[in-house]
């Protein structure tokens, strides 16, 4: 559970600070400081997603200078966050034919002139690669629909949300062959986490090219609901063999629909009660 | 209690006898280091020894030209037959008594280094070095076969034996007992996957960038010069090369800590001495794992020899640590 607090404490702070870039008066006075420094960090300086330990026996500590750190060797070596990101690039040209595998970086390794066991500098193997193809797709995504953002303005809530689905989805149309394996090493126990955590990433993006500027109980319902439209469109890509995944576009339609009937159905329930008066808890029934 | 430390402070005066009589080649520099072991003997009783290494070590470190051996000081030219000698008398019990002492846990350990660290791959050429009776080094070579079966598979060809690993150990008796386990192995061209080298690790025979992954387990602390191991293992790994040390290290639990210092103080070199019939041995590698840097410091070494991306990992809250580095 630690580790979906932290997950929605992420979420809380980039909305909080979109809240400050909307100028929403009394919020952004409420989350100054008196010197003036601003109480949430903009995202890119949230600290990185890490595990939280749990009471494990193993314990990992890769220190404070592994992570990105882009100092140069003093025996004219490259420094490991260059060499982390060349290789991913490299690795993935060879994700279409060896997959999301490790294999893909021992062969991007030997490419760039290392030995393939360079590829352990990946503490968590494949996962590793595999959220790199997330988090670059992700970017993508949000580049195209800042490009499309004058006509995604004059869409309705719906069509928007269902643009934003479809752009990340092609994305992944050139790797579909290689996604079963990819989701099955991120549902593994020690990715589940980090992946659940790509997902909150990938919707709450959505929920922001789509105006959402919820800040009450909405702000989760909806990024669950889109996460479960959003999954099981993937899901249903992979096994799509229509031309152009088709049958994909008019699933993620049907989702969506079926989803904002839910949400219908729930404001309907409420104005039901409402029109009848808020029943007091107990009255009535009492023994 | 009392007479247990009474006990084992006999033991330990009979280790440090041992060692002046070993090292009696009537040197000044050995005269000095007896001078040293026994005021260490005479100022601390060993209850009340602390046995912690108190951070980096520079003062007792590099005394003149003199390394630690256990809790003694010695020549660094006599440090090496001294632990040529401690791991000559008990190679022929030595996987026994590595099962009775870790409670088996040295498997595991040893199983998590191979699989998760290293994550050997098809066609690896490997070498382990203090790798004695080829504990890690079977490990290895069974996990390259593995994958190398496994991408036979993949691209529905015939099975190529590319990978090799080499097992390196300052000690022929150990290698004498490691080869006497390949009959037995149930791995894939054993004998053609595994070579057999009697070197110090501090001067390797192998070329440049001849191998890719180095591994060293529990053998890096009972090396004279660990800078000079280091600078070897560097050399010989390609570019890319993968460094991987298992080895004893401190516990960061306070209360495991005091459970693992009475069992290894106390218990370990009377299972030595009961089962191998050694206890001195088995005192000097108790005392050894004492004088060992910490997990901090021992990276900070690694990083100072040249490797990138150095990080570790705990085993059972430190008892054992696995380090692991890349040559860039």
């Amino acid at each position: 559970m630690a580790g979906l607090a932290t997950l929605w404490g992420h979420g809380l702070r980039a909305t909080g600070r979109r809240a400050l870039e909307c100028g929403v008066p009394g919020l952004s006075r409420a989350l100054h400081l008196h010197s003036g420094t601003p109480l949430l960090p903009p995202r890119s300086a949230l600290p990185p997603f890490s595990l939280p330990t749990l009471g494990r026996v193993i314990q990992t500590s890769s220190g404070p200078n592994t992570g990105r750190s882009c100092s140069t060797d003093a025996s004219g070596g490259a420094s490991e966050g260059d060499v982390r990101q060349e290789l991913l690039r490299a690795s993935m040209t060879h994700v279409g034919k060896l997959g999301f595998t490790m294999e893909a970086i021992h062969a991007a390794g030997r490419e760039l002139g290392f030995s393939s066991a360079v590829a352990n500098v990946f503490e968590r193997k494949e996962a590793e690669l595999i959220e790199h193809f997330l988090e670059d797709c992700r970017s993508k995504m949000n580049q195209e629909l800042e490009e499309r953002s004058e006509e995604i303005a004059s869409m309705k809530i719906r069509e928007k949300i269902a643009t934003a689905v479809r752009v990340r989805l092609k994305l992944m149309a050139p790797h579909v062959e290689a996604w079963p394996r990819a989701v099955y090493v991120m549902s593994q126990p020690p990715n589940v986490a980090s992946s659940l955590y790509h997902l909150h990433l990938l919707v709450d993006d959505m929920w922001h090219v789509a105006g959402d500027k919820s800040t009450d109980l909405n702000w989760y319902s909806k990024r669950m609901l889109l996460a479960g439209v959003y999954t099981s469109s993937e899901l249903f890509m992979v096994q799509d063999s229509s031309r152009d995944f088709e049958e994909t576009w008019h699933f993620v339609d049907r989702q969506i629909s079926r989803v904002l009937k839910l949400g219908k159905a729930g404001s309907d329930l409420l104005n039901f009660f409402a029109s009848r008066g808020a029943p007091s808890p107990g009255k009535g029934t009492r023994v | 209690m009392l007479a247990g430390r009474t006990r084992a402070g006999g033991v330990l005066a009979g280790v440090a006898g041992s060692l002046v009589r070993a090292a009696d080649a009537r040197l000044p520099s050995l005269w000095a280091a007896r001078l040293l072991s026994t005021e260490a003997e005479e100022a601390t009783p060993v209850g009340s020894r602390d046995p912690r290494r108190p951070g980096p070590k520079a003062d007792d470190e590099e005394v003149g030209d003199s390394v630690s051996f256990g809790f003694s000081s010695v020549d660094r030219s006599e440090h090496k037959g001294l632990v040529k000698d401690v791991f000559e008398k008990v190679a022929p019990k030595y996987d026994a008594m590595n099962d009775f002492m870790s409670f088996f846990l040295h498997r595991h350990w040893k199983d998590r280094f191979v699989g998760i660290t290293l994550h050997p791959f098809a066609g690896q050429k490997h070498l382990d070095v203090a790798g004695g009776t080829g504990d890690v080094g079977f490990r290895v070579l069974r996990e390259i076969r593995r994958a190398e079966e496994a991408l036979a598979v993949r691209r529905n060809a015939e099975v190529e034996s590319a990978g090799e690993v080499c097992i390196c150990d300052i000690n022929g008796a150990m290698l004498e007992e490691g080869k006497k386990k390949v009959a037995g192995l149930d791995i894939r061209d054993a004998e053609r996957g595994l070579s057999w080298v009697e070197s110090d690790a501090e001067s390797l025979p192998f070329d440049d960038e001849s191998f890719d992954t180095y591994t060293i387990s529990f053998g890096i602390r009972n090396v004279s010069d660990i800078d000079a191991c280091l600078s070897e293992a560097r050399r010989v790994l390609k570019r890319g090369g993968h460094f991987c040390c298992l080895e004893f290290s401190q516990v960061n639990n306070e209360v495991l800590r005091q459970v693992y210092d009475l069992y290894s103080m106390n218990v370990i070199p009377y299972i030595g001495q009961a089962y191998a019939g050694d206890a001195h041995s088995y005192q000097y590698l108790v005392e050894s794992i004492r004088k060992f840097p910490d997990q901090e410091h021992f990276k900070e070494i690694i990083e100072a020899n040249g490797f990138r991306g150095v990080r570790y990992e705990n085993l059972l809250d430190g008892v054992v640590a696995i380090h692991s580095g890349f040559k860039l």
